[in-house]
């Protein structure tokens, strides 16, 4: 149980953090994506199955304050930690750039997703429009920020190990 | 067993994709006072106080951070407003020399064409205001046609003579050196007498009899006589008349409008009509 109240509890500082401070990290209008962030790096620890518990939570999240449909945002992130999770059982690397290399991949699977099904309920989502300007540099910005959340990260995971007693 | 593990994996992401879509489907299909509606209008208001809360503690952070970020960008654009102040300056200054010179033009242009003489336009280049001596230097000398003797004025009145020409500049002792003696007479009156320098700069007119009817405001004029002036040129105005008890002669101030220290441009006589020397002077 314990990880599970772990994992949410970092979700819901990564959704605080994403609703309120996330203007403070906003570089020309983009703005890194926290709750992506922690879905994939805890698929990449966990497993895809922590991964899209965590993608199916943290886009629920998000999708109660965002204005837009119920469900879409938790569909897209289940399906990224998901992946996310499945890639960190194939590949064996261990170096950053692996995970860096899965933020950037993530962003955008999740835009892709967010485009489709929106497209598909009868939503707008403009993908064309907001590809390069949007949503390539959010892909860098968040791929950017893994050299400095990852330790943090892994750390959490050895305490909560302590805790676990695992 | 790594095959139930890998069934139960993709149980759970079926079911988590399901339950997403389920809740997509209802939230779309329902009105908008619906079930889920009114769930996510719940969650953002009770996230709407903490965000202001939130935004409110880190708006200084916020503006740190901003400051942080745009600190190189803010350095060049201080930088560049600078450089853009100091050209701005440079060109307001450059405009008000070319303004001022442009109205001592005007007015020389006007003298010019009431002046019944050739004459030639030239630059100050230097002032000599010390030793008991007021002299101006200008950009043009012999090589432009100028000689010694000639005489220099501007619309406000006689400035000087030229007392040494060279290739390419002169010095031009103006009326106020305590040396210079120049010609003058009173216009309402007629009444002639030599003007003369002083050394603290003012102007005097000496040798007029001490009977000679002159009054403070008068006119003062080139007399012709002295063999540099023409005849008729503006000086100044009486500004005192001092009666002496002793000696034959008056002690006439006169107030030239000209500030010497500040003319930039001048006209330079090039065909002076011959005068008439001084009575008192030899050949």
């Amino acid at each position: 149980m314990v990880p599970y109240i772990f994992g949410f509890f970092l979700l819901l500082i990564a959704f605080l953090v994403q609703i309120t401070l996330s203007s403070l990290f906003s570089i020309r209008g983009v703005q890194p994506d926290f709750i992506l962030i922690v879905v994939v790096l805890s698929a990449f620890i966990e497993g895809p199955v922590t991964g899209a518990l965590s993608g199916f939570v943290g886009g629920l999240m998000l999708d109660l304050v965002y204005i837009r449909n119920l469900g879409l945002g938790a569909l897209c992130k289940t399906l990224v930690g998901y992946v996310a999770g499945l890639v960190k059982q194939t590949i064996l690397a261990e170096n950053i750039f692996l995970p860096m290399f899965a933020i950037f991949l993530a962003t955008l699977i999740d835009k892709l997703i967010l485009a489709g099904v929106s497209f598909l309920i009868g939503s707008v989502y403009p993908l064309k429009e907001v590809f390069w300007p949007q949503i390539i540099p959010a892909a860098i910005y968040n791929s950017l920020l893994i050299p400095f959340i990852y330790p943090l990260f892994l750390k959490l995971e050895q305490f909560k190990e302590k805790l676990t007693g695992r | 067993m790594r095959f139930f593990k890998v069934r139960r994996d993709q149980v759970v992401l079926v079911a988590l994709i399901f339950l997403s879509i389920a809740i997509l489907t209802l939230h779309t299909r329902e009105e908008k006072s619906g079930i889920l509606h009114r769930v996510q209008n719940f969650s953002r208001e009770l996230t709407h106080p903490l965000e202001s809360a939130i935004t409110r503690i880190a708006t200084p952070f916020l503006h740190g951070w901003e400051y942080v970020v745009n600190i190189g960008r803010l350095q060049r654009d201080n930088q560049e407003l600078r450089k853009e102040l100091a050209q701005a300056k440079e060109k307001l200054v450059k405009l008000r020399v070319a303004d001022e010179e442009n109205k001592q033009l005007r007015k020389l242009l006007g003298l010019k064409e009431e002046l019944p003489y050739e004459t030639l336009t030239a630059r100050v280049i230097g002032r000599i205001f010390s030793g008991g001596q007021a002299v101006i230097m200008i950009d043009k000398g012999v090589s432009h046609g100028v000689s010694e003797g000639m005489p220099v004025l501007i619309k406000e009145g006689l400035i000087g003579q030229v007392v040494y020409p060279s290739s390419n500049v002169s010095l031009v002792q103006l009326i106020i050196d305590p040396k210079s003696g120049v010609g003058v007479q009173i216009l309402r009156t007629g009444e002639s007498g030599v003007l003369q320098g002083q050394i603290n700069g003012e102007l005097e007119i000496q040798l007029i009899s001490k009977e000679a009817d002159v009054k403070k405001g008068d006119v003062v004029i080139t007399s012709g006589l002295g063999g540099i002036y023409p005849k008729g040129i503006y000086v100044g105005e009486v500004s005192e008349v001092i009666k002496q008890s002793s000696g034959l002669f008056k002690k006439i101030k006169v107030k030239s409008k000209i500030n010497f220290l500040r003319v930039e441009l001048v006209l330079v006589i090039t065909n002076p009509p011959k005068t008439e020397k001084f009575p008192f002077e030899g050949e």
